[in-house]
């Protein structure tokens, strides 16, 4: 491709560092980079300040690894939810799909990721032993396995629910609704209340 | 299903650039030896499969100099044409697949737009050949017949190849793991099986007559008999569930054998096609003629297969596979050619064994074809 090189290096940096982002392509990355060109040093100072202090502002919720400021998150800091019910998902970005849908009331637990053979990702690798430790609690009735329903992601819900196992605990797995195959964060809401609700026993 | 009206080639193999269109009935190819008709039907078997069956390379698909190439087509009914396919393909880059106009990004919604069986030399490897052959002859029917089951096929693949990872890499997965993927390869490998199955019924019960239509005098009874080590019964009288369970035993049985050695031993991977002649191998014993005429019925056995309803339409691709034949036999099978939706046959001269004239002739040569009748 042919380099737009009348730009000073730290326009063309900018211009890349947009380029990072998911479906941003070379002129989209240009646009977005002169629109940020046009902001005042206030604005663009604040917002700099927001991207350098995000590792240390962000980071995992301690109980459940969703994305959180302190170190509970919202989800987990809120006492109205459901304390008995946790749903499992793969990773952070799920939280708000299956929150948007409304068909969840309990707590989360992101194992971030699922096991993956073909990739080298093996049980160690996600947070199974942190959902173990939540179980021992006692406090736990029912565990939702909400893993995509793909090859990998059917695996990881029947290895969790073999693993977890135990007396007084209902293990389900979200039903139907989901295309075989989805990806989770591409069913919209009211496919996956559905899903949510027609949930069965796994194992 | 459809019949093929027209083709469009660029830079594959010695067609830098190519219209054409093709009839109902018998189209007949006819040139000298390298003149480019085998390439032809190579480009309509692609379009049809994704695959050719003479090369898995695809640097030999393009045209001398290129790295790339295109083939398109649009299908129908006998009546008229009702959908395109286009095809770019390049070395080392990723397909790119068009449905009439629309982007497709998975093979198996583009593959087999229409039923393509193709009658070729290379044939012989069905009976000579190792076993893979044979299973890639059951999997690529089933798959023109049941797209849920290229869908499966593909599942098992990759299921089978996490297992063979994870058991190279037991440390880190452990049994507990293995045993998760296995709830999946087992329905998916029982699923393959029991298609493999009541596919080789169906085909025992039309090879049979098939061979007697291409053998002179008593040639005797040629049979294929599906071998998995998963079926216990001669038939296919056991059920899923049971296949399963005896699927989930001989895997817990070898499970160690396959940890220590990194592959998977059990699944329908393994299985063969055995195909006898009066109850012994043909692979063994058979001419190399008799091997030939045995892969020609599994072909012809096959076209009757993806036939049995109606509606679906097959697109036949002939090429060189007479040489074992006499006139009489030859004129059985210009018969049974002559039954098809479509059929593309390719010859050095203007055959006298069609029962009737065909519908279009075509002279090809350099590169080039005219059409000269029809
Ligand atoms: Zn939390």
């Amino acid at each position: 491709m042919q380099s737009s090189s009348s730009y000073p290096e730290a326009v063309e940096q900018l211009i890349a560092g947009f380029r990072r982002l998911p479906g941003v392509g070379a002129r989209t990355a240009e646009r977005l980079a002169l629109a940020v060109l046009r902001w005042t040093p206030e604005e663009l100072h604040d917002f700099g300040l927001l991207l350098a202090t995000l590792p240390e502002r962000v980071g995992e919720c301690r109980v459940c690894g969703n994305l959180a400021e302190d170190d509970l998150c919202p989800v987990c800091r809120d006492p109205a939810r459901d304390q008995s019910i946790i749903c499992v998902v793969e990773n952070a970005d799920q939280v708000p799909v299956i929150e948007r849908s409304g068909g969840h009331r309990g707590l989360y637990h992101v194992l971030g990721g699922r096991i993956v053979p073909l990739d080298g990702i093996g049980p160690e690798d996600l947070r199974i032993g942190e959902l173990r430790a939540r179980l021992d609690s006692g406090e736990v009735r029912e565990l939702v396995l909400a893993t995509g329903s793909d090859i990998e992601g059917e695996a990881t819900a029947t290895y969790l629910a073999r693993e977890l196992r135990r007396p007084g605990l209902a293990i389900t797995r979200i039903a139907t609704g989901i295309p075989v195959g989805a990806d989770l964060a591409f069913a919209d809401s009211a496919t996956l209340a559905t899903a949510l609700n027609s949930r069965r026993p796994v194992g | 299903m459809s019949i093929l009206h027209q083709l469009r080639l660029r830079g594959f193999r010695n067609y830098s650039r190519l219209d054409m269109s093709f009839r109902p009935g018998v189209n007949l190819l006819v040139g000298g030896n390298g003149q480019g008709k085998t390439n032809l039907l190579e480009a309509v078997y692609f379009l049809s499969l994704l695959r050719s069956f003479r090369t898995s390379r695809i640097a030999e698909l393009c045209e001398w100099g290129r790295s790339s190439f295109f083939v398109g087509g649009r299908m129908g009914s006998s009546g008229g044409a009702a959908g395109t396919v286009g095809l770019a393909v390049g070395v080392g880059k990723v397909r790119r697949m068009r449905v009439d106009g629309r982007r497709i990004h998975r093979a198996s919604e583009f593959i087999d737009k229409f039923h393509c069986v193709a009658l070729v030399p290379e044939d012989i490897h069905l009976i000579r050949g190792p076993a893979a052959e044979r299973r890639r002859f059951l999997d690529i029917l089933l798959s023109q017949a049941d797209r849920r089951y290229l869908h499966v096929l593909g599942g098992y693949k990759r299921l089978l190849k996490s297992r063979n990872a994870m058991l190279r890499n037991s440390g880190r997965f452990g049994l507990s793991a293995i045993a998760a993927f296995d709830e999946q390869l087992l329905r998916a490998g029982a699923a393959l099986i029991g298609a493999r199955a009541r596919l080789q019924e169906r085909l025992k019960a039309s090879v049979v007559g098939e061979w007697k239509g291409l053998s002179e005098g008593p040639g005797g009874e040629l049979s294929v008999e599906y071998k998995s080590m998963l079926r216990q019964g001669e038939h296919c009288e056991d059920s899923e569930a049971d296949m399963i369970e005896t699927y989930r035993r001989m895997l817990a049985d070898t499970v160690d054998q396959d940890l220590k050695e990194g592959w998977t031993r059990v699944g329908p991977h393994r299985d063969d096609l055995l195909i006898f002649l009066d109850g012994r191998k043909l692979s063994a014993f058979g001419s190399e003629g008799q091997c030939r005429r045995a892969a020609l019925a599994l072909r012809l056995a096959s076209i009757q297969f993806l036939s049995r309803s109606e509606s679906v339409k097959v697109v036949v691709l002939v090429d060189d596979v007479l040489g074992e034949l006499d006139l009489e036999r030859r004129m059985r099978f210009g018969e049974r050619l002559s039954a098809c939706a479509q059929v593309l046959l390719a010859l050095t001269e203007v055959p006298d064994w069609l029962p009737r004239g065909p519908a279009a002739t075509y002279n090809v040569g350099n590169g080039a074809v005219i059409r000269v009748q029809g």
